[in-house]
């Protein structure tokens, strides 16, 4: 009993990473296309790209 | 208070020394490791340091780092999420380093150094906005930054006043100008973070064909902002910086032996033309939401001699001030300098950097023993002699290796460590192009003394001074003849503006102009092809050796053929 619940369990396993893979497979030029469009949308309506820096107060001591 | 600046780990490995705010000492750590852009720990650059103040590794009270380690490799790993799964390579390839030395900075200085002190970590573009700025005469200005990237920022807009310095507005990678150019010139085969300016010099050679063309690559706005058009550009995700779409585009990539083409000049002045109206746009943004009258730069780009000569024509500042080492051994120059001043708030210190002579230098004890070892034919001269001698086998059209004072921080030869000729006849730049083992198409800058500097160049007003060579201005019509060496084929040459505060450089100058009438010299980096500019007396007798060099001249030391 305790061997079919571990196989179940690893076929479970595989079965999940398969399909995360397929998902990951169509999601991937999904977001791609969606951020293309997201550029042109940008580069036609946005008049600047200039950015608000971090205002957050430095912490020299900090390497992040 | 002493601090010490590091730059490490990317390009351009160096450390500085500052004493009360006052730059002691510099020096990169390519000049002793003989790799050049060396990108090491720069472990030899600071025993020299220390060394030459004559103090130890705990009378420093801060080591200042200059830039975010942690965020670097935040923006790293990100960028490395956004390009999965092409990106699998380099990130197998780049992880076991980034996660190594690059990761454990603190770490790893206070092991190398047996350090216990204090250690900071000033922002990368902070680093280069500070070292534009203290290194200034002004007290307040408009500050550009603009590389190929630091943590995320690489393109940064500040103000500073009274000390103070606030970043006001930035443009984050993959965004960068400076990765435009860097892909540009890889595409046209040269290195990266090496041989841009192979670009600029070609540039000359053509036209700009192609500018339409390149703006699909990138998209710029009204205020100077820009976004690069990724599809373009592959450097986030393969070792190639370009993506095949861009070779549609241009054409075939040039392979680094291949001649050069008419077609690769065009594309460079293309590349020029745009970068150089980015810079242009970015600065009159800049202009107008600070209404300062006087600009900064640092950052890679700020390298860019030909965009910066266009500062006064094409924008309303009325100074300028590009900082001479404007690659990251600057950084480790304005990290130190930030820290000064960030532990004395209230205090309105300044203190103009006039003299980029920060590195190291030879007793005559020191050089004599080598030009024995090498067993030279030499003279030891007092300093009139020396001069007169330079100058009068200069006046004769030769060529001399010049090794005097301190060497210089940065990547020019300010008159230090130079190889030095007559500014014409234009046979002395191929000459000194065979003796650098250089490509013919790539130009020499000139020296010139700063009271004749606006006799000769375009410049913006009478004995104009830049002393630290990263302008290029167009030579007068009549002057082009006399100095025709250092002309370029667009009829701009890279001045270095020379004065009294330059001791024996400046003697040697006017001596010249007295025998000759001319106030310019040609002065080119002393060194070999693939080597950082000679360091020492031996690096210096070794490449006169190896060349064609007519004479040294070495310390009071004049040796000869």
């Amino acid at each position: 009993m305790k061997k079919m619940q571990k196989m179940v369990r690893v076929i479970n396993m595989w079965f999940v990473t398969v399909i995360l893979f397929f998902f990951y497979l169509l999601i991937v030029p999904i977001g791609r296309l969606f951020y293309s469009i997201y550029s042109l949308f940008q580069k036609k309506y946005v008049s600047s790209y200039w950015q608000e820096p971090d205002k957050r107060k430095l912490d020299f001591d900090s390497p992040y | 208070m002493y601090i010490l600046g590091i730059s490490a780990y990317y390009h351009d490995s160096a450390a500085v020394l500052v004493k009360d705010g006052v730059v002691l000492c510099a020096i990169e750590e390519e000049r002793f490791t003989r790799i050049k852009h060396d990108n090491s720990f720069p472990i030899q650059a600071i025993e020299w340091c220390l060394k030459d103040a004559k103090i130890t590794i705990q009378d420093i009270e801060i080591i200042s780092y200059y830039e975010k380690p942690l965020l670097k490799f935040e923006r790293t790993l990100d960028m490395f999420i956004q390009t999965w799964p092409k990106s699998l390579v380099p990130f197998v390839r780049n992880m076991p380093e980034l996660i190594g030395e690059k990761l454990s900075i603190e770490d790893g200085i206070r092991r190398k150094l047996k350090y216990k002190g204090r250690i900071v970590f000033t922002p990368h573009h902070l680093s280069h906005a500070a070292a534009a700025y203290y290194s200034s005469p002004f007290p307040s200005t408009a500050i550009l930054t603009i590389d190929g990237v630091g943590e995320y920022q690489t393109t940064a807009l500040w103000k500073a006043k009274e000390g103070k310095i606030e970043c006001i507005r930035e443009l984050q990678f993959p965004h960068s100008l400076g990765l435009f150019y860097s892909t540009c010139a890889a595409y046209l085969g040269f290195k990266v973070n090496e041989d841009e300016y192979k670009l600029m010099g070609l540039a000359a050679y053509g036209k700009p064909i192609y500018l339409n063309t390149l703006k699909k690559a990138i998209d710029v706005k009204n205020d100077g902002s820009f976004h690069l058009n990724l599809a373009y550009f592959s450097f986030r995700e393969s070792t190639q910086m370009w993506s095949e779409k861009l070779e549609v585009l241009l054409g075939k990539p040039r392979q680094t032996k291949e001649k050069i083409t008419k077609r690769h000049a065009d594309i460079a002045k293309s590349v020029q033309t745009l970068t150089e109206s980015v810079y242009i746009g970015i600065l009159n943004h800049l202009y107008s939401i600070t209404q300062e009258k006087n600009i900064c730069i640092s950052g890679g780009v700020a390298l860019n001699a030909l965009a910066n000569g266009l500062i006064h024509t094409k924008t309303p500042f009325r100074e300028s001030h590009v900082f001479g080492p404007a690659g990251d051994s600057g950084g480790a120059l304005g990290s130190a300098l930030y820290t000064y001043h960030s532990q004395r708030p209230t205090s309105n210190d300044h203190f103009p950097i006039t003299s980029l002579s920060l590195g190291s230098h030879y007793s005559d004890s020191e050089i004599e023993p080598i030009l024995k070892k090498y067993h030279l034919k030499y003279k030891k001269l007092s300093e009139k002699e020396l001069i007169h001698v330079a100058a009068q086998a200069l006046n004769e059209g030769k060529i001399i290796g010049w090794l005097q004072g301190r060497c210089e921080l940065g990547p020019r030869a300010l008159g230090n460590r130079s190889i030095l000729c007559r500014p014409s006849p234009k046979s002395m730049k191929t000459k000194v192009n065979v003796i650098k083992i250089r490509e013919q198409f790539r130009p020499f800058a000139g020296s010139i003394l700063q009271k004749n500097v606006h006799e000769y160049f375009q410049v913006p007003y009478a004995h104009y001074r830049c002393p630290f060579m990263n302008y290029c201005f167009t030579v007068k019509k009549e002057k082009r003849q006399e100095l025709a060496a250092i002309v370029h084929t667009d009829n701009t040459c890279r001045i270095q503006t020379v004065s009294k505060s330059d001791g024996l450089y400046f003697q040697l100058m006017r001596e010249f102009y007295k025998l000759s009438g001319i106030p310019c010299l040609l002065d080119t980096s002393f060194n070999l092809k693939g080597e950082p500019i000679v360091e020492t007396p031996e690096q210096a007798i070794i490449d006169f050796s190896r060349t064609k060099i007519n004479s040294l001249f070495i310390g009071p030391y004049h040796v000869d053929r």
